[in-house]
């Protein structure tokens, strides 16, 4: 009788996630890129989903009895998503972060300076890849093709962090990869190795301290709760006919809003703004997070139109709540929703 | 082998393991693995181009961190700010020529 017994047993702890960028056209999509440039992403642990969409479609004759047959090979494609991650600048004001392959894809370029800008004609597809560090018989993944759809930052929390999610063209794993066919290799002959020698630079910072810029003035200290929110307008198309899998990325219209939770108070700078959410008004924000130049990340959201808020009660005190309120350029033409800068 | 300093806040370079903790940190490695790094992000330079920027052992003591450059003063902070231009020149002499940048400069006179 042949053993069964496995070498190794899994563990969450020795995962190791990477990224990397695949080019910046719309064929470059359809490529699996060489992980050797891939930059390791600091993630906590269930962190990273990286999951095939490889639905079987059923099929759908009479068969003469009420039980079911097996169905054939649906669309595929790949989602991923970053949970709870840490939102780490490199610790040089002006440089990009580790994360800068995920960065740019949000955005759709790449920083210039330490600042992303929203690019409505680019695009920056990357891949996630994820390995069981010097287990090489354990199930090795990666998606390629991947596209940021939405992205939350949370503010004030203890540690600053941001969710990200998308989808992507197609999820490989080491286990089957013999057995997959040309077009879902993407150009690949055998799955990548380990990226052997990763780097990283900088560390966490907390989701608090800093100045909550709103119309001119900082109410950082009345401030208990804030959340950007981004979805990109990005999406891949996944019902062409030539392919099983997405073949291009294209772009709707992306939307930024933000929320935010006030200690409710009689101060001119809360009311003036209850004052211009009623008048259906917009202003400006601009919130950095950190104070240590290096460790700071400033978001500049234009042309806010706050939602006419809410109040609640809490155990000891009032709170002011502006619900998902959206940024919009500033002129016409512009792509200035919001920018993101390592500063 | 060559010795580099680092001139960024934290870094590690994972295989083989080096932690950088101090901005001027001393370190002798591997040129591959500093080429490597250094266009991953680790901010690392040469000897003697942060030598020749002239930090002085006492500044170096006294302001190891981010956080302590906040307090340093304006000398200080220009030669950091000198540091990381040559961070900079550093890392783009490592990476490949561009097509443009690959022509040789006869050709370009030649045009």
């Amino acid at each position: 009788m042949p053993t069964i017994a496995p070498s190794n047993y899994n563990s969450p702890f020795i995962e190791r996630c990477f990224v990397v960028n695949q080019g910046s056209t719309q064929s470059s999509i359809l490529v699996a890129p060489s992980l050797t440039g891939a930059k390791l992403l600091r993630i906590p642990p269930n962190g990273l989903k990286l999951n095939p969409a490889m639905p079987i479609t059923p099929v759908p004759w009479k068969t003469g009895t009420r039980s079911m047959q097996p169905g054939i090979s649906g669309r595929q494609a790949a989602t991923w998503e970053l949970s709870s991650m840490p939102v780490i600048p490199s610790g040089t004001a002006g440089t990009p972060p580790d994360a800068d392959p995920l960065y740019a894809g949000i955005f759709n370029a790449p920083a210039v300076g330490g600042v992303y800008s929203f690019s409505d004609s680019g695009l920056q597809p990357f891949t996630l890849a994820s390995y069981y560090h010097g287990v090489p018989t354990l199930t090795q993944r990666l998606v390629y093709g991947c596209c940021a759809e939405q992205v939350s930052w949370q503010l004030n929390g203890n540690v600053f962090s941001q969710t990200v999610s998308g989808t992507g063209v197609y999820r490989l794993d080491s286990d089957n990869f013999e057995n997959e066919g040309t077009q879902q290799k993407g150009g690949l002959v055998a799955f990548p190795a380990e990226p052997a020698s990763p780097t990283t630079t900088g560390a966490i910072i907390p989701g608090f301290g800093g100045i909550a810029l709103i119309d001119g003035i900082d109410m950082g200290l009345q401030l208990r709760a804030a959340t950007i929110s981004l979805k990109t307008g990005n999406r891949l198309v996944p019902d062409v006919f030539g392919s099983p899998m997405p073949a291009f990325q294209v772009g709707g219209q992306r939307e930024v809003t933000i929320s935010l939770g006030f200690v409710d108070n009689d101060g001119s700078a809360l009311i003036a703004i209850k004052n211009i959410a009623k008048q259906y008004g917009v202003m400006n924000l601009t919130i950095t997070v950190g104070t240590v130049a290096g460790y700071m990340v400033v978001f500049t959201l234009q042309s806010v139109q706050l939602a006419v808020p809410d109040m609640s009660d809490e155990a000891d005190f009032v709170t002011t709540a502006f619900a998902a309120s959206a940024a919009h350029a500033s002129v016409i033409a512009a792509t200035d929703d919001m920018t993101m800068a390592f500063a | 082998m060559a010795i580099y300093r680092f001139v960024g806040d934290c870094a590690d370079i994972w295989n083989p393991n080096f932690q950088f903790r101090r901005f001027g940190q001393k370190a002798e490695l591997d040129d591959v693995i500093v080429k490597h790094a250094v266009s991953q992000g680790v901010q690392l330079i040469p000897e003697a181009e942060f030598d020749a920027i002239g930090f002085t052992d006492a500044e170096l003591a006294k302001f190891p961190s981010a956080i302590s450059h906040m307090a340093a003063p304006d000398e200080f902070k220009r030669k950091k700010a000198t540091a990381l231009v040559a961070l900079a020149e550093y890392r783009a002499s490592l990476a490949p020529p561009t097509a443009a940048a690959a022509v040789p400069a006869a050709a370009k006179e030649q045009e």
